[in-house]
């Protein structure tokens, strides 16, 4: 038709056609930028909807029966660690916000050693995760059987293997979107929280319903306080998955310190409050016996029947999709991991087929199934806590570090408030939250540490003499933000 | 704006989008590549992530794979003569990242592909207002040094047709069709105006788009119902299985 264009040329760029706009640059800040999805609600969905699963149903039983009114303050202490921590997150994901996490800043900051620690320990950490959340989903799922009369009394551990097995084959085969169900679950959950403690919260401080009589705040003295600290932390193991996505936050400058306090802050209050309601309702001594879904039996006290079933249908998805997250985050770290090459390779093949890592999930999931059917519940809870605070506590190491050296290309666009004392403040109690838990969670994660230490000696220090620096990681976040 | 916005930047071609699935990109008719020619093609090669996948551990393994794939989808617009940039990203909502792109690139318009088997008749739903200039741009290239007939389709709400048979609609399309003539330099024998009446012009631009053989319609502000049921235009698109050339709104 038309001959080639002889008009008004805009000469040199034509020759190449790939030359001229945002092409120029393939791996640019352009492209990058596209991959930007995520705005402060999605990252703040992340955050509360991972924390928002187990911990608030499956805990207020246990912890009441432990440290009675006063598991309030446990749920505070958490929440206090995790504040301390997310500050200097947030910091160091602007920093150098690649997508990779903790982990990331640990052994960019640290190197390969303690990298190796943190990869292993945030992979496993997230599999003990997984299987807490996951038995407490076979609790709730066991008694809405019941409730709605369907139950053929199958033990819950079968359930919930089960489960593990269904969600790992459903990630494999891989669900585009589900994001936006993701949003819908929060959504969902925070309403029916809401109501409840609403309810709840006006018919405890006697606004309406029955005189309550007042128990001991703190029947078994402080120390419990702590001992179910560092049980409950589980509850708040989400917000850092928001940094292992920090790569697709847009205007992470902005969005991710707000997206980590934020959802901390919304948690914690929502877990305080839980715990109000649920021993003013019936009492430290009812829930403990009810054990890991009293807070339905609160529902049923509060709400009759149909508060009972809207917390179990509540329990039963906020448990999964818990599961969901910590399987789906778990996948993103054996891909950090293996790309520093602390994996063997090819645990980070994405199927061509379904897009997906399917061998990193499969090694997720299986551990996860077997788990399942040998853990107790607090073990699960408390190793994965474990686990998890050892990393926060080298997070705020990082922290300390990068500040006091202060290298070239260091410039975060946070800064985290109250230096020095936040970070030292939160690896302090990172570290020390674990001397309360119970010997058995402290062997087999103390027992996991050092097995990720032999696999680094044995395998992976081969990889320390090309390990990424910080340079090159700070230089990364440098070119991202800039 | 007008065109000369555009001068100097691009060699003052109109851009337009062109998305595609990488590594399997689906088939664009030469018809539709050789219509293109006027303008400047932005070639985007999506590949769909899943959630449970980071989208730079799909760049890094399939990077080359889909590079190739959009290359091959290249080399026939290079070979029909059309001028086309490339570029391939990772992301989880094709649609999305379109848009997105479309913003960035500067994209005058996006195409939304469909097979075609014979390319004459273009239809162009138009609605008095800063829009048509726009879309007689993209027009008056199509048409200029080609041999295409146009339809200019109004479909006037009825408030407004205030005679019945919506003359002084009649009155504004010869205006718009003047400008396609004087401005833009098309001639007239191949343009031809047609106006409705009716509060709701997606039937009317639907049973209108069958006679034709693609079609060119403006961004509208998507409404809360498309956001969640998706765009008219890509309705459109799959409804007719004609395809569509969304002229993007003013930034």
């Amino acid at each position: 038709m038309t001959a080639p264009d002889s008009g008004v040329d805009g000469g040199a760029g034509n020759g190449d056609p790939r030359t001229g706009g945002a092409a120029e640059d393939p791996t640019g800040q352009e492209q990058r930028s596209l991959e930007r999805s995520l705005g402060l609600k999605e990252a703040l969905a992340i955050g509360v909807g991972t924390m928002v699963g187990a911990g608030i149903f499956v805990f207020p039983g246990l912890a009441a029966g432990r440290a009675g009114p006063a598991s309030m303050l446990s749920f505070a202490v958490g929440a206090g660690i995790a504040l301390l921590v997310a500050l200097p997150t947030a910091e160091l994901a602007t920093a150098m916000p690649e997508s990779g996490g903790v982990y990331h800043f640990v052994s960019r900051g640290l190197g390969p050693a303690a990298g190796t620690l943190v990869g292993l320990g945030q992979w496993s950490g997230l599999m003990f995760a997984a299987a807490f959340y996951l038995v407490g989903f076979g609790y709730y799922l066991s008694d809405t059987l019941a409730e709605v009369g369907l139950s053929v009394g199958e033990p819950v551990g079968v359930v919930a293997a089960a489960a593990a097995a269904l969600l790992t084959a459903v990630s494999i085969a891989g669900t585009r979107k589900s994001g936006n169900l993701q949003k819908v679950i929060v959504a969902a959950l925070v309403a029916i929280l809401g109501v409840f403690l609403l309810y709840g919260g006006l018919d405890a401080t006697g606004v309406f319903g029955a005189e309550h009589v007042p128990e001991a705040f703190a029947p078994f003295g402080a120390l419990p306080i702590f001992t179910t600290a560092a049980l409950v932390f589980t509850s708040y193991l989400g917000f850092a998955q928001i940094a292992t996505v920090a790569g697709e936050i847009r205007e992470p400058s902005r969005n991710l310190p707000r997206a980590l306090v934020g959802s901390v802050l919304v948690v914690g209050a929502l877990y305080v409050i839980t715990i109000f309601v649920a021993t003013s309702a019936l009492g430290s001594e009812r829930l403990a016996d009810l054990g890991e879904v009293a807070i339905v039996e609160v529902a049923r006290e509060l709400l009759g029947p149909a508060g009972a079933v809207a917390l179990l249908a509540a329990g039963v998805f906020a448990t999964l999709s818990s599961a969901n997250a910590s399987i789906l985050s778990s996948s993103r770290t054996v891909y950090a991991v293996s790309r520093d090459r602390l994996l063997p390779d090819g645990l980070d093949r994405i199927s061509e087929r379904f897009r997906t890592p399917h061998v990193a999930l499969l090694l997720t999931g299986v551990p996860i199934t077997a788990l399942v059917l040998v853990g107790r519940v607090e073990v699960l809870a408390e190793v994965a806590s474990l686990l998890h605070l050892v990393m926060y506590g080298l997070v705020c190491v990082v922290l300390i570090r990068l500040r006091r050296e202060r290298p070239a290309g260091y410039r975060p666009d946070f800064e985290c408030p109250g230096y020095p004392a936040v970070p030292l403040l939160g690896a302090a109690a990172s570290f020390g939250l674990v001397a309360f838990m119970q010997p058995l969670s402290i062997v087999i994660g103390g027992g996991l540490i050092a097995a990720s230490l032999v696999w680094y000696l044995a395998y992976a220090s081969r990889a320390a003499d090309e390990f990424p620096g910080l340079e090159e990681a700070l230089a990364e976040g440098g070119s991202d933000d800039t | 704006m007008s065109a000369e916005a555009y001068d100097g930047t691009d060699g003052d071609k109109l851009r337009v989008l062109v998305s595609v699935d990488v590594p399997d990109p689906e088939q664009i008719s030469p018809l539709l590549i050789e219509m293109l020619e006027p303008l400047r093609v932005c070639l985007l090669g999506t590949y769909v992530v899943p959630e449970q996948t980071a989208p730079e551990q799909a760049r890094e393994q399939f990077e080359s794979e889909t590079s190739a794939a959009l290359e091959e989808v290249a080399a026939v617009f290079d070979d029909a003569g059309v001028e086309v940039e490339r570029q391939v990203v990772f992301v989880p909502d094709r649609l999305e990242a379109a848009e997105r792109t479309a913003v960035e690139q500067d994209c005058h318009a996006v195409l939304l592909v469909k097979p075609v088997y014979s390319l004459k008749r273009i239809l162009a739903a138009v609605r008095p207002g800063p829009m048509d200039t726009r879309i007689l741009h993209v027009l008056g290239d199509l048409l200029r040094d080609t041999d295409y007939s146009a339809t200019l389709l109004y479909v006037a709400p009825e408030e407004e047709g205030e005679e019945e048979d919506g003359r002084t609609s009649r009155k504004e399309m010869r205006l718009l069709e003047r400008e396609l003539v004087e401005q833009e330099g098309v001639d007239a024998d191949r343009i031809a105006t047609r106006v409705a009446v009716g509060d709701d012009p997606e039937p009317v631009v639907e049973e209108a788009a069958r006679d034709h053989d693609v079609v060119l319609i403006g961004e509208t502000k998507p409404s809360v119902q498309e956001k969640i049921f998706g765009s008219f235009s890509r309705r459109l698109a799959d409804d007719t299985d004609r395809p569509v050339l969304v002229v993007r709104r003013e930034l």
